[in-house]
């Protein structure tokens, strides 16, 4: 109940006993109420003029940082006894150092500044206005106002520097890259001779061929290297993802994205980033700086989501990629989902699949008991025959334990082994 | 609890303890005995300080001591309720600009309510009025609608 209509019961009371009663005395007793309640309503202010200026440090940060808010409040109107500032704070941010809201006396003229820090998890924010609450010094009362100071916060997801991922495409672009292109041409890596031809350097003339050959010169052939059009695609439907007591792996898969289309561009690769889940958010493909921010932009508002339309993989609509380009799947991958990869590949797109695992993390939630660790035992038997079905046709799987830096589960899993390896028999794990 | 508040919670409840005593009359002794610690835990909590001063209220109103003692109690009363709002107001926020001029102009219209009060209820119990039943019911309902529209407004004033 409001102190005002507490008080104003009371007095009603104290009246409806008196005349009960028959005894003047006890009206009496509600009169220092009435006097209580008329000193609040004569000094409590009626039209306050006050005025908001909101600012943040800066509109965009990443995971975890501290982001510093300044408010100022400014009264040209008359003095306020009591004031309560209070600046809401979007869900998702939390308050690091300071306050996000004030009570005081503000004098005619006068302004306030305070400023406080939020530490942020990844998403876009939007600080929608700053609230006023004036009332009379005895609080009897209130008076709420809202000012708008739209303010947005976009929280990028934190990028893991990768230094290189070992891709096979099909199909390269016409810029150069660093992928071999499966063509002759300039580049680093030995492809093959040919004839010479007018115009070619000599120094890449193959003595001990064209020896052989006494018509004709060889010249060695290097291996072109090209930008590749890669598609990343994340996995966001909440059923593949959600793991236990609303926890999920989701922000792993997000990490691996934003790191991995972060390596890709800085290769002058084109990428695209299409996320899969609730609905669909497809970033087309481009090059560079600007692709990179569209691309951590979308990742940053990325959800776990639900939906009955792309709750199965078959939706997802494979003309929106380039037919052979490169394409790198970020799922803990269902065993349904096998089947529409198999599919993919089947149109010869080259497929690798980064899979955090859900296994482990799962099991960190779960008690060491015999059941559990043979329920763990035949979830990654589980996993391990989706990695086979997979690798049978083609399709690299990558499953990183999310505990280890997303590079040395590519390092080990991924990548194509050293020539001194393969020259004595390892192959691809 | 601050000085001016611990000083209103023992005049409003001594003050009457003591008049009864001197009566004899235990068995309201008794129920300020038990509202004492009521009052003291609602400082605390918050939430049960309006039923705190409900109870001093009545016990100063019905326990049939003198008038002006009984609106003595009710003042330091609301002194105390009032006081209690404010330093827990006080007390739940983090950040409080110009804390020494907030305190006293709480203080100064705290006051002026109490004089006026005091005035009001004072002049009430000191000039005896003779009124027949039916133009007290008729001051009664005039005083109740003054209070409805006080209370119309306060609705349309607090949004």
């Amino acid at each position: 109940m409001k102190r005002s209509s507490f008080l104003i019961f009371l007095i009603f009371v104290l009246m409806a006993a008196g005349l009960a009663l028959r005894d003047g005395s006890i009206v009496a007793l509600s009169l220092p109420l009435i006097a209580y309640l008329a000193v609040g309503l004569l000094q409590f202010p009626r039209s306050p003029k006050l005025d908001a200026l909101a600012q943040l440090a800066q509109s965009s940060a990443t995971e975890g940082a501290t982001i510093e808010v300044n408010i100022r409040v400014d009264n040209s109107g008359a003095e306020l006894d009591l004031i309560a500032i209070h600046d809401h704070v979007p869900v998702g941010l939390s308050v690091a150092t300071g306050a996000s809201s004030a009570l005081g006396k503000l004098s005619e003229g006068r302004s306030y500044e305070f400023s406080y820090s939020v530490r942020s998890t990844r998403g876009l924010y939007r600080f929608e206005n700053v609230e006023f609450s004036t009332s009379d010094p005895l609080a009897l009362f209130r008076r709420i106002d809202r000012r708008p100071t739209a303010r947005s916060l976009l929280v990028r997801p934190n990028l893991r520097r990768l230094r290189h991922v070992e891709l096979q495409p099909y199909r390269t672009g016409v810029h150069a890259g660093l992928y071999r292109a499966r063509r002759g041409g300039p580049g680093i890596e030995f492809h093959g001779v040919r004839p010479y031809m007018p115009g070619d350097a000599r120094r890449w003339i193959n003595w001990k061929i064209s020896a052989r050959h006494r018509e004709t010169l060889f010249i060695n052939e290097f291996e072109q290297e090209r930008a590749v059009e890669i598609g990343i695609i994340v996995d966001t439907r909440s059923r593949s993802n959600i793991v236990a007591d609303g926890r999920s792996s989701f922000s792993s898969s997000i990490q691996a994205a934003a790191s991995l289309s972060d390596l890709f561009l800085a290769q002058a690769n084109r990428v695209g980033v299409m996320l899969y889940g609730s609905h669909l958010d497809w970033t087309v493909p481009g090059y560079g700086r600007i692709q990179r921010e569209r691309i951590l932009r979308a990742l940053a508002r990325a959800r776990v989501g639900h939906s009955q339309i792309f709750n199965r993989m078959k939706n997802l609509p494979t003309r929106l990629f380039p037919p052979q380009s490169q394409l790198i799947f970020i799922s803990p991958v269902l065993k349904e989902d096998v089947a529409f990869l198999q599919i993919l590949r089947a149109r010869r797109y080259p497929i690798l699949v980064v899979s955090p695992d859900r296994i482990s993390a799962e099991a960190e939630l779960l008690k060491t008991e015999p059941e559990i660790d043979l329920a763990v035992r035949l979830a990654r038997l589980e996993q391990a025959l989706i990695t086979r079905s997979l690798a049978h046709v083609g399709i690299q799987r990558v499953v990183w334990d999310i505990s280890q830096p997303l590079e040395l589960a590519i390092e080990m899993q991924a990548a194509r082994p050293r020539r001194w390896m393969r020259a004595v028999g390892a192959r691809y794990p | 609890m601050s000085g001016p508040s611990r000083l209103a919670f023992v005049i409003s409840a001594g003050a009457p303890a003591a008049a009864l005593v001197l009566e004899q009359q235990w068995l309201w002794v008794l129920a300020l005995v038990a509202n004492a610690p009521l009052g003291v835990i609602a400082r605390r909590r918050g939430g049960w300080i309006s039923a705190w001063l409900v109870a001093q209220i009545a016990i100063s109103a019905l326990s049939g001591i003198h008038a002006l003692l009984a609106l003595g109690a009710t003042l330091a009363g609301l002194a105390y309720w009032d006081l209690a709002a404010h330093y827990q107001r006080l007390e739940g926020t983090e950040q409080i600009f110009n804390y020494r001029s907030l305190v006293r102009s709480h203080n100064r219209s705290l006051m002026t309510a109490l004089a006026m009060g005091s005035l009001m209820g004072g002049v009430a119990i000191g000039i005896p009025l003779q009124l027949s039943f039916v133009a007290a019911v008729f001051l009664d309902l005039l005083a109740l609608a003054g209070i409805a529209t006080l209370a119309r407004r306060a609705r349309s004033v607090s949004n």
